[in-house]
Protein backbone atom coordinates (compact mmCIF):
# COMPACT_ATOMS: atom_id res chain seq x y z
CA UNK A 1 0.00 0.00 0.00
CA UNK A 2 1.59 3.51 -1.03
CA UNK A 3 2.44 5.64 1.59
CA UNK A 4 0.56 9.01 1.57
CA UNK A 5 2.06 12.38 2.61
CA UNK A 6 -0.48 15.39 3.33
CA UNK A 7 0.53 19.08 4.44
CA UNK A 8 -1.80 21.40 7.06
CA UNK A 9 -0.79 24.94 7.87
CA UNK A 10 -3.85 26.07 9.32
CA UNK A 11 -6.27 24.27 11.57
CA UNK A 12 -8.78 27.20 11.10
CA UNK A 13 -8.20 28.57 7.81
CA UNK A 14 -8.63 32.67 7.45
CA UNK A 15 -9.38 33.06 11.32
CA UNK A 16 -5.69 34.75 11.73
CA UNK A 17 -3.63 34.48 8.86
CA UNK A 18 -1.22 31.34 8.15
CA UNK A 19 2.44 31.40 8.75
CA UNK A 20 3.90 30.93 5.04
CA UNK A 21 7.56 30.11 5.80
CA UNK A 22 6.87 27.18 7.48
CA UNK A 23 4.08 26.27 5.02
CA UNK A 24 6.47 26.56 1.84
CA UNK A 25 8.93 24.38 3.73
CA UNK A 26 6.54 21.45 3.61
CA UNK A 27 5.52 21.92 0.48
CA UNK A 28 9.07 21.68 -0.34
CA UNK A 29 8.62 18.01 0.30
CA UNK A 30 5.96 17.61 -2.07
CA UNK A 31 2.87 16.16 -0.32
CA UNK A 32 0.45 14.28 -2.16
CA UNK A 33 -2.22 16.62 -0.73
CA UNK A 34 -2.72 19.93 1.07
CA UNK A 35 -5.47 20.25 3.39
CA UNK A 36 -6.71 22.45 5.73
CA UNK A 37 -10.21 22.90 8.13
CA UNK A 38 -11.93 26.40 8.25
CA UNK A 39 -15.19 26.07 10.35
CA UNK A 40 -15.79 25.14 14.08
CA UNK A 41 -18.20 25.60 16.58
CA UNK A 42 -16.02 27.80 18.67
CA UNK A 43 -16.75 31.13 17.27
CA UNK A 44 -20.11 30.65 18.84
CA UNK A 45 -23.94 30.42 17.23
CA UNK A 46 -23.74 33.48 15.66
CA UNK A 47 -21.72 33.63 12.08
CA UNK A 48 -23.97 30.34 11.40
CA UNK A 49 -27.64 31.65 12.71
CA UNK A 50 -26.75 35.15 10.76
CA UNK A 51 -24.93 33.12 7.99
CA UNK A 52 -22.33 35.62 8.23
CA UNK A 53 -18.26 34.73 8.89
CA UNK A 54 -15.70 35.37 12.22
CA UNK A 55 -12.40 35.47 10.35
CA UNK A 56 -12.06 38.38 7.54
CA UNK A 57 -12.56 37.95 3.94
CA UNK A 58 -9.01 39.21 3.28
CA UNK A 59 -7.47 36.82 5.55
CA UNK A 60 -9.26 33.82 3.79
CA UNK A 61 -8.33 35.03 1.00
CA UNK A 62 -4.63 35.13 1.84
CA UNK A 63 -5.16 31.20 3.25
CA UNK A 64 -6.71 29.80 -0.01
CA UNK A 65 -4.21 31.88 -2.15
CA UNK A 66 -0.98 31.08 -1.03
CA UNK A 67 -2.47 27.18 -0.85
CA UNK A 68 -3.93 26.80 -3.92
CA UNK A 69 -0.88 28.77 -5.81
CA UNK A 70 1.17 25.80 -4.10
CA UNK A 71 -1.47 23.09 -4.93
CA UNK A 72 -1.51 23.60 -8.54
CA UNK A 73 2.29 24.43 -8.84
CA UNK A 74 2.51 20.88 -7.44
CA UNK A 75 0.22 19.71 -9.02
CA UNK A 76 -1.74 17.91 -5.81
CA UNK A 77 -5.32 18.10 -5.23
CA UNK A 78 -6.51 20.69 -2.28
CA UNK A 79 -9.20 20.07 0.58
CA UNK A 80 -11.20 22.94 2.14
CA UNK A 81 -13.63 21.99 4.73
CA UNK A 82 -15.93 24.21 6.67
CA UNK A 83 -15.64 27.05 4.43
CA UNK A 84 -15.79 30.45 5.77
CA UNK A 85 -16.36 29.58 9.20
CA UNK A 86 -19.45 28.00 9.40
CA UNK A 87 -19.93 25.53 6.17
CA UNK A 88 -23.25 27.22 5.12
CA UNK A 89 -23.82 27.28 1.38
CA UNK A 90 -23.09 31.05 1.43
CA UNK A 91 -19.61 29.98 2.84
CA UNK A 92 -18.90 27.53 -0.03
CA UNK A 93 -20.06 29.80 -2.93
CA UNK A 94 -17.98 32.46 -1.21
CA UNK A 95 -14.25 30.26 -0.98
CA UNK A 96 -15.15 28.71 -4.59
CA UNK A 97 -15.45 32.55 -6.06
CA UNK A 98 -12.33 33.02 -4.17
CA UNK A 99 -10.67 30.26 -5.89
CA UNK A 100 -11.97 31.38 -9.33
CA UNK A 101 -10.56 35.36 -9.32
CA UNK A 102 -6.80 33.78 -7.45
CA UNK A 103 -6.97 31.60 -10.24
CA UNK A 104 -7.98 34.32 -12.89
CA UNK A 105 -5.81 37.13 -10.76
CA UNK A 106 -2.52 34.04 -11.79
CA UNK A 107 -3.58 32.79 -14.83
CA UNK A 108 -3.95 29.70 -13.69
CA UNK A 109 -4.33 26.66 -16.14
CA UNK A 110 -7.45 24.82 -16.03
CA UNK A 111 -8.35 22.69 -12.92
CA UNK A 112 -11.30 20.77 -11.59
CA UNK A 113 -13.55 22.08 -8.34
CA UNK A 114 -15.57 20.31 -6.63
CA UNK A 115 -18.40 22.22 -4.43
CA UNK A 116 -19.98 20.19 -1.42
CA UNK A 117 -22.98 21.88 0.25
CA UNK A 118 -24.14 20.60 3.16
CA UNK A 119 -27.13 23.43 4.18
CA UNK A 120 -30.51 22.28 5.22
CA UNK A 121 -33.15 23.83 5.21
CA UNK A 122 -35.95 23.59 8.42
CA UNK A 123 -38.23 22.11 6.11
CA UNK A 124 -36.13 19.45 5.41
CA UNK A 125 -35.71 18.39 8.74
CA UNK A 126 -39.32 18.23 10.02
CA UNK A 127 -40.25 16.30 6.58
CA UNK A 128 -37.43 13.79 7.81
CA UNK A 129 -39.03 13.94 11.47
CA UNK A 130 -42.79 13.63 10.36
CA UNK A 131 -41.35 10.56 8.22
CA UNK A 132 -40.43 9.13 11.87
CA UNK A 133 -37.22 9.92 11.72
CA UNK A 134 -35.68 11.10 16.01
CA UNK A 135 -33.79 13.42 15.59
CA UNK A 136 -31.68 12.92 18.54
CA UNK A 137 -30.09 15.08 21.08
CA UNK A 138 -26.32 15.10 21.91
CA UNK A 139 -24.74 15.79 25.14
CA UNK A 140 -27.50 15.32 26.81
CA UNK A 141 -30.17 17.40 24.92
CA UNK A 142 -34.09 16.42 24.27
CA UNK A 143 -34.43 15.16 20.97
CA UNK A 144 -35.63 17.94 18.36
CA UNK A 145 -39.28 18.54 18.36
CA UNK A 146 -41.07 20.75 15.58
CA UNK A 147 -40.98 24.18 18.21
CA UNK A 148 -36.85 23.64 18.50
CA UNK A 149 -36.61 23.39 14.58
CA UNK A 150 -38.63 26.45 14.19
CA UNK A 151 -36.29 28.40 16.49
CA UNK A 152 -33.27 27.61 14.30
CA UNK A 153 -32.77 30.31 11.41
CA UNK A 154 -29.69 28.14 10.06
CA UNK A 155 -28.84 24.15 9.96
CA UNK A 156 -25.82 22.16 8.53
CA UNK A 157 -24.98 19.11 8.87
CA UNK A 158 -21.42 17.83 9.11
CA UNK A 159 -20.27 15.47 6.51
CA UNK A 160 -17.94 12.56 7.03
CA UNK A 161 -15.20 11.82 4.19
CA UNK A 162 -17.77 9.74 1.90
CA UNK A 163 -18.84 12.64 -0.27
CA UNK A 164 -15.05 14.06 -0.66
CA UNK A 165 -13.69 10.96 -1.55
CA UNK A 166 -16.27 10.86 -3.81
CA UNK A 167 -15.21 14.26 -5.72
CA UNK A 168 -11.76 13.48 -5.35
CA UNK A 169 -12.55 9.91 -7.05
CA UNK A 170 -13.90 11.97 -9.99
CA UNK A 171 -10.96 13.91 -10.25
CA UNK A 172 -11.51 17.28 -8.18
CA UNK A 173 -8.65 19.31 -7.61
CA UNK A 174 -9.92 21.34 -5.38
CA UNK A 175 -12.29 20.44 -2.80
CA UNK A 176 -14.20 23.20 -1.27
CA UNK A 177 -16.72 21.86 1.48
CA UNK A 178 -19.55 22.54 3.39
CA UNK A 179 -19.43 21.79 6.92
CA UNK A 180 -17.22 19.03 7.89
CA UNK A 181 -15.50 16.77 10.53
CA UNK A 182 -12.09 18.13 10.80
CA UNK A 183 -10.87 14.44 10.60
CA UNK A 184 -12.82 13.67 7.20
CA UNK A 185 -11.15 16.10 5.55
CA UNK A 186 -8.22 13.91 5.94
CA UNK A 187 -9.43 10.77 6.18
CA UNK A 188 -11.06 11.00 2.20
CA UNK A 189 -7.89 10.74 0.17
CA UNK A 190 -6.61 7.58 2.83
CA UNK A 191 -9.59 6.50 2.20
CA UNK A 192 -9.44 6.23 -1.95
CA UNK A 193 -5.79 4.81 -1.43
CA UNK A 194 -7.08 1.96 0.40
CA UNK A 195 -6.83 2.60 4.11
CA UNK A 196 -8.59 1.32 6.86
CA UNK A 197 -11.45 4.49 8.31
CA UNK A 198 -9.07 3.90 11.76
CA UNK A 199 -5.79 4.65 9.94
CA UNK A 200 -7.53 7.56 8.10
CA UNK A 201 -9.86 9.24 10.22
CA UNK A 202 -7.46 9.07 13.24
CA UNK A 203 -4.42 10.70 10.78
CA UNK A 204 -6.98 13.18 10.72
CA UNK A 205 -7.55 13.67 14.32
CA UNK A 206 -4.33 13.59 15.04
CA UNK A 207 -3.18 16.61 11.86
CA UNK A 208 -6.39 18.46 11.75
CA UNK A 209 -5.34 21.55 14.19
CA UNK A 210 -1.81 21.54 11.82
CA UNK A 211 1.03 22.67 14.69
CA UNK A 212 -1.46 22.41 17.97
CA UNK A 213 -0.44 18.92 17.56
CA UNK A 214 3.50 19.82 18.28
CA UNK A 215 5.97 21.65 20.88
CA UNK A 216 5.87 24.56 22.24
CA UNK A 217 2.59 26.06 21.46
CA UNK A 218 2.58 27.98 18.52
CA UNK A 219 -0.83 28.47 15.86
CA UNK A 220 -0.53 28.87 11.91
CA UNK A 221 2.47 26.72 11.62
CA UNK A 222 2.33 23.67 9.37
CA UNK A 223 2.41 19.98 9.83
CA UNK A 224 3.59 17.45 7.32
CA UNK A 225 2.02 13.84 7.72
CA UNK A 226 3.61 10.80 6.02
CA UNK A 227 0.83 7.70 6.21
CA UNK A 228 0.61 4.02 5.66
CA UNK A 229 -1.61 2.12 7.19
CA UNK A 230 -1.53 1.78 10.59
CA UNK A 231 1.51 4.24 10.53
CA UNK A 232 1.62 7.95 10.81
CA UNK A 233 4.15 10.06 11.53
CA UNK A 234 3.37 13.41 12.32
CA UNK A 235 6.57 16.03 11.30
CA UNK A 236 6.59 20.14 12.45
CA UNK A 237 7.50 22.19 9.97
CA UNK A 238 8.42 25.17 12.22
CA UNK A 239 12.08 24.94 13.04
CA UNK A 240 11.36 26.08 16.98
CA UNK A 241 8.66 23.20 16.90
CA UNK A 242 8.67 19.21 17.55
CA UNK A 243 5.78 16.68 17.26
CA UNK A 244 6.61 14.66 20.67
CA UNK A 245 4.36 11.73 21.78
CA UNK A 246 3.64 13.71 24.16
CA UNK A 247 2.08 16.65 21.88
CA UNK A 248 0.68 14.59 19.48
CA UNK A 249 -1.05 12.47 22.15
CA UNK A 250 -2.25 15.60 24.08
CA UNK A 251 -3.91 15.99 20.44
CA UNK A 252 -5.50 13.46 20.51
CA UNK A 253 -7.63 14.19 23.63
CA UNK A 254 -8.06 18.04 22.32
CA UNK A 255 -12.06 19.50 22.67
CA UNK A 256 -13.08 16.00 23.11
CA UNK A 257 -15.71 15.16 26.00
CA UNK A 258 -14.15 11.25 25.38
CA UNK A 259 -10.46 11.59 24.99
CA UNK A 260 -10.48 8.10 23.31
CA UNK A 261 -13.35 8.51 20.77
CA UNK A 262 -13.63 10.46 17.72
CA UNK A 263 -17.33 10.20 16.30
CA UNK A 264 -18.35 10.55 12.12
CA UNK A 265 -21.19 9.90 10.15
CA UNK A 266 -20.00 6.13 10.04
CA UNK A 267 -19.02 5.42 13.55
CA UNK A 268 -15.80 6.21 15.73
CA UNK A 269 -12.72 6.08 16.14
CA UNK A 270 -11.25 4.14 19.28
CA UNK A 271 -8.14 5.69 21.01
CA UNK A 272 -7.83 3.15 23.64
CA UNK A 273 -4.79 1.24 22.40
CA UNK A 274 -3.24 4.08 20.70
CA UNK A 275 1.13 4.21 20.87
CA UNK A 276 2.79 7.41 20.45
CA UNK A 277 6.95 6.66 19.83
CA UNK A 278 9.28 9.47 18.86
CA UNK A 279 10.55 8.94 15.30
CA UNK A 280 13.03 11.38 14.45
CA UNK A 281 14.01 15.00 16.34
CA UNK A 282 11.01 16.88 14.65
CA UNK A 283 8.08 13.59 14.17
CA UNK A 284 6.34 11.29 16.43
CA UNK A 285 4.65 8.15 14.87
CA UNK A 286 1.23 7.15 16.00
CA UNK A 287 -0.28 3.41 15.78
CA UNK A 288 -3.08 1.36 17.04
CA UNK A 289 -6.33 3.18 16.45
CA UNK A 290 -9.73 1.15 15.81
CA UNK A 291 -12.40 1.91 14.16
CA UNK A 292 -16.22 1.27 15.58
CA UNK A 293 -18.95 1.24 12.61
CA UNK A 294 -22.77 2.14 13.40
CA UNK A 295 -25.36 0.30 12.21
CA UNK A 296 -26.51 2.99 10.87
CA UNK A 297 -25.00 6.22 9.65
CA UNK A 298 -25.93 8.82 12.15
CA UNK A 299 -25.29 12.70 10.57
CA UNK A 300 -24.66 15.35 12.87
CA UNK A 301 -26.49 18.41 12.69
CA UNK A 302 -25.61 22.15 13.78
CA UNK A 303 -28.41 24.53 14.33
CA UNK A 304 -28.43 28.31 15.69
CA UNK A 305 -31.19 30.68 16.30
CA UNK A 306 -31.88 34.34 17.29
CA UNK A 307 -32.48 35.23 20.76
CA UNK A 308 -32.74 38.95 20.35
CA UNK A 309 -30.77 42.41 19.82
CA UNK A 310 -27.42 42.73 21.94
CA UNK A 311 -26.53 46.09 24.02
CA UNK A 312 -23.30 46.27 26.23
CA UNK A 313 -21.90 48.91 28.49
CA UNK A 314 -18.80 49.08 30.47
CA UNK A 315 -19.21 50.23 34.42
CA UNK A 316 -15.98 50.28 36.56
CA UNK A 317 -16.06 50.03 40.08
CA UNK A 318 -13.48 51.26 42.50
CA UNK A 319 -15.38 52.03 45.75
CA UNK A 320 -14.08 49.50 48.36
CA UNK A 321 -17.53 49.44 49.73
CA UNK A 322 -19.47 49.02 46.32
CA UNK A 323 -16.88 46.44 45.40
CA UNK A 324 -17.46 44.86 49.10
CA UNK A 325 -21.64 44.61 48.43
CA UNK A 326 -21.57 44.58 44.67
CA UNK A 327 -24.47 41.32 44.88
CA UNK A 328 -26.36 44.10 46.76
CA UNK A 329 -25.87 46.58 44.24
CA UNK A 330 -26.77 44.33 41.34
CA UNK A 331 -29.79 43.03 42.90
CA UNK A 332 -30.83 46.44 43.69
CA UNK A 333 -30.34 47.22 39.94
CA UNK A 334 -32.34 44.62 38.71
CA UNK A 335 -35.21 44.89 40.59
CA UNK A 336 -35.45 48.46 39.99
CA UNK A 337 -35.29 46.83 35.93
CA UNK A 338 -38.08 44.49 36.84
CA UNK A 339 -40.22 47.40 38.06
CA UNK A 340 -40.10 49.33 35.11
CA UNK A 341 -40.18 46.73 32.25
CA UNK A 342 -41.55 43.49 33.91
CA UNK A 343 -39.85 40.76 34.96
CA UNK A 344 -37.50 39.24 32.87
CA UNK A 345 -38.83 35.96 32.16
CA UNK A 346 -42.61 37.57 31.19
CA UNK A 347 -41.12 40.67 29.72
CA UNK A 348 -38.68 39.03 27.39
CA UNK A 349 -35.33 40.80 28.44
CA UNK A 350 -32.32 39.68 30.32
CA UNK A 351 -29.41 41.63 31.81
CA UNK A 352 -26.26 39.69 32.32
CA UNK A 353 -23.30 41.51 34.83
CA UNK A 354 -19.96 39.95 33.70
CA UNK A 355 -17.92 41.02 36.80
CA UNK A 356 -14.62 41.16 35.96
CA UNK A 357 -11.91 41.43 38.55
CA UNK A 358 -14.13 38.57 40.40
CA UNK A 359 -15.80 36.59 38.03
CA UNK A 360 -16.50 37.63 35.00
CA UNK A 361 -14.19 34.70 32.71
CA UNK A 362 -15.65 31.67 34.87
CA UNK A 363 -18.96 32.85 35.99
CA UNK A 364 -20.27 30.53 38.20
CA UNK A 365 -17.39 27.86 38.31
CA UNK A 366 -14.81 29.72 39.24
CA UNK A 367 -13.55 28.11 42.34
CA UNK A 368 -11.59 30.88 43.67
CA UNK A 369 -13.66 32.26 47.14
CA UNK A 370 -14.29 35.93 46.25
CA UNK A 371 -11.48 38.71 47.51
CA UNK A 372 -11.64 42.40 47.37
CA UNK A 373 -9.92 43.55 44.43
CA UNK A 374 -9.37 47.00 44.37
CA UNK A 375 -10.87 47.89 41.41
CA UNK A 376 -13.98 46.21 39.42
CA UNK A 377 -14.99 46.31 35.90
CA UNK A 378 -18.53 45.15 34.85
CA UNK A 379 -19.40 44.67 31.61
CA UNK A 380 -23.48 45.03 31.28
CA UNK A 381 -24.92 42.60 28.51
CA UNK A 382 -28.68 43.17 27.69
CA UNK A 383 -30.76 40.84 25.19
CA UNK A 384 -34.33 41.17 24.08
CA UNK A 385 -35.88 41.10 20.95
CA UNK A 386 -36.51 44.57 20.48
CA UNK A 387 -33.34 46.73 19.58
CA UNK A 388 -34.59 49.93 21.28
CA UNK A 389 -36.11 48.50 24.21
CA UNK A 390 -32.85 46.98 24.68
CA UNK A 391 -31.02 49.99 24.60
CA UNK A 392 -33.45 51.48 27.71
CA UNK A 393 -32.60 48.08 29.59
CA UNK A 394 -28.64 48.51 29.09
CA UNK A 395 -28.66 52.18 29.97
CA UNK A 396 -30.41 51.67 32.90
CA UNK A 397 -28.71 48.25 34.05
CA UNK A 398 -25.74 50.70 33.80
CA UNK A 399 -27.00 53.58 35.58
CA UNK A 400 -28.46 51.93 38.29
CA UNK A 401 -25.33 50.78 39.42
CA UNK A 402 -24.15 54.00 39.39
CA UNK A 403 -27.16 55.06 41.25
CA UNK A 404 -27.24 51.62 43.61
CA UNK A 405 -28.75 52.60 46.85
CA UNK A 406 -26.39 50.50 49.90
CA UNK A 407 -26.93 51.05 53.10
CA UNK A 408 -23.90 52.69 54.30
CA UNK A 409 -22.47 54.45 51.21
CA UNK A 410 -20.92 57.74 52.09
CA UNK A 411 -20.68 59.59 48.31
CA UNK A 412 -23.52 61.52 47.20
CA UNK A 413 -22.17 61.72 43.50
CA UNK A 414 -22.71 57.95 42.38
CA UNK A 415 -20.82 54.55 42.82
CA UNK A 416 -19.83 53.59 39.26
CA UNK A 417 -17.40 55.24 36.97
CA UNK A 418 -18.64 54.34 33.35
CA UNK A 419 -16.32 54.29 31.00
CA UNK A 420 -18.09 56.30 28.31
CA UNK A 421 -21.45 57.12 29.17
CA UNK A 422 -22.92 55.05 26.13
CA UNK A 423 -24.57 52.02 25.15
CA UNK A 424 -22.86 49.93 22.35
CA UNK A 425 -24.20 47.67 20.13
CA UNK A 426 -23.72 44.24 20.04
CA UNK A 427 -24.48 41.51 16.87
CA UNK A 428 -27.42 39.78 17.95
CA UNK A 429 -27.73 37.10 20.18
CA UNK A 430 -28.23 33.65 18.77
CA UNK A 431 -27.98 30.34 21.12
CA UNK A 432 -27.07 26.78 19.23
CA UNK A 433 -30.67 25.01 19.01
CA UNK A 434 -29.15 21.90 17.77
CA UNK A 435 -26.39 20.02 18.57
CA UNK A 436 -28.53 16.88 17.36
CA UNK A 437 -27.87 13.52 15.26
CA UNK A 438 -29.86 12.72 12.44
CA UNK A 439 -29.88 9.20 11.49
CA UNK A 440 -29.60 7.98 7.48
CA UNK A 441 -29.42 5.37 5.08
CA UNK A 442 -26.50 6.42 3.55
CA UNK A 443 -23.66 8.75 4.62
CA UNK A 444 -23.79 10.94 1.38
CA UNK A 445 -27.08 11.42 1.09
CA UNK A 446 -27.56 15.01 2.60
CA UNK A 447 -24.95 16.47 0.78
CA UNK A 448 -25.12 17.93 -2.90
CA UNK A 449 -21.90 17.93 -4.98
CA UNK A 450 -21.50 20.53 -7.75
CA UNK A 451 -18.43 19.96 -10.07
CA UNK A 452 -17.13 22.85 -12.40
CA UNK A 453 -13.79 23.38 -14.53
CA UNK A 454 -11.69 26.48 -13.18
CA UNK A 455 -10.09 27.90 -16.23
CA UNK A 456 -7.71 30.58 -14.40
CA UNK A 457 -6.78 31.34 -18.61
CA UNK A 458 -10.29 32.29 -20.17
CA UNK A 459 -11.21 35.17 -18.66
CA UNK A 460 -7.96 37.14 -18.73
CA UNK A 461 -7.75 36.85 -22.49
CA UNK A 462 -11.20 38.02 -22.68
CA UNK B 1 3.57 23.21 52.42
CA UNK B 2 5.89 25.70 50.66
CA UNK B 3 8.02 24.09 48.86
CA UNK B 4 5.11 21.23 47.68
CA UNK B 5 5.19 21.17 43.92
CA UNK B 6 2.33 23.22 41.67
CA UNK B 7 0.52 21.32 38.89
CA UNK B 8 2.83 23.71 36.78
CA UNK B 9 5.75 21.74 38.08
CA UNK B 10 4.47 18.48 37.31
CA UNK B 11 2.26 18.45 34.11
CA UNK B 12 3.36 19.19 30.74
CA UNK B 13 0.00 21.00 29.24
CA UNK B 14 -2.90 22.03 31.88
CA UNK B 15 -5.69 23.53 29.67
CA UNK B 16 -9.29 23.99 29.49
CA UNK B 17 -11.65 23.84 26.27
CA UNK B 18 -14.99 23.62 25.05
CA UNK B 19 -15.93 20.20 23.74
CA UNK B 20 -18.64 21.26 21.21
CA UNK B 21 -20.87 23.25 22.09
CA UNK B 22 -22.46 22.26 25.56
CA UNK B 23 -19.20 20.93 27.81
CA UNK B 24 -15.53 22.16 28.71
CA UNK B 25 -12.75 19.83 29.03
CA UNK B 26 -10.24 20.95 31.35
CA UNK B 27 -7.13 18.26 30.41
CA UNK B 28 -3.87 17.62 32.39
CA UNK B 29 -0.69 16.10 30.56
CA UNK B 30 2.03 14.57 32.19
CA UNK B 31 5.26 13.26 30.36
CA UNK B 32 6.70 11.04 33.63
CA UNK B 33 4.45 8.67 35.11
CA UNK B 34 5.55 9.09 38.57
CA UNK B 35 3.98 12.66 38.39
CA UNK B 36 0.90 11.40 36.40
CA UNK B 37 0.49 9.35 39.62
CA UNK B 38 1.47 11.19 42.45
CA UNK B 39 -1.03 14.03 41.51
CA UNK B 40 -3.70 11.17 40.51
CA UNK B 41 -2.66 9.98 44.11
CA UNK B 42 -3.08 13.56 46.22
CA UNK B 43 -4.98 15.75 47.86
CA UNK B 44 -5.37 17.77 44.31
CA UNK B 45 -8.14 14.86 43.34
CA UNK B 46 -10.23 15.46 46.98
CA UNK B 47 -13.40 15.95 45.62
CA UNK B 48 -13.33 20.03 46.36
CA UNK B 49 -10.36 20.75 43.69
CA UNK B 50 -10.85 17.59 41.26
CA UNK B 51 -11.14 17.69 37.52
CA UNK B 52 -14.48 15.69 37.92
CA UNK B 53 -15.93 17.91 40.28
CA UNK B 54 -16.02 21.23 38.13
CA UNK B 55 -16.65 18.79 34.91
CA UNK B 56 -19.68 18.08 36.35
CA UNK B 57 -20.81 21.37 37.16
CA UNK B 58 -19.46 22.91 34.13
CA UNK B 59 -22.18 20.20 32.21
CA UNK B 60 -24.95 20.60 34.68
Amino acid sequence: MPEISILCPTGHLGFTPLEPASFRAGCALKPNFIIADSGSCDIGPYPLGADGQASPAAWQRHDLEIMLLEARRLGVPMIIGSASDTGTDRGVRQFADIVRDVAREHGLAPFRMATIFSELTREQVLGRMQAGTVVKGLDGRPDADAGLIGRTDRIVAVMGAEPIAAALRSGAEVVIAGRASDCALFAAPLLNAGMSPATAYYAGKLMKCASFCCEPFMGKESIFGRISEDDIRVTAMHPGQRCTPASLASHAMYERRDPFREYVASGHVDMTGVRYEQWDEKTARATGARFVASTQPMVKLEGAGKVGERRLAIVGIRDPYTIENIDKAMAWARARLAERFGAPEDAGWTVYYHAYGRDGVMGSLEPTPAMRPHELGIVVETVCQDAKRAEEICALAARNLFYARLAEVKGTAGAAALMSDEILVGKPGYEWTLNHVLPVRDASELFRTESTVVDGTSKKAA
Amino acid sequence: MRNMPTLRDLASTIRSKNAGVDHITFDLIFKERSNFERVRDSACSARSASPSSIASRANG
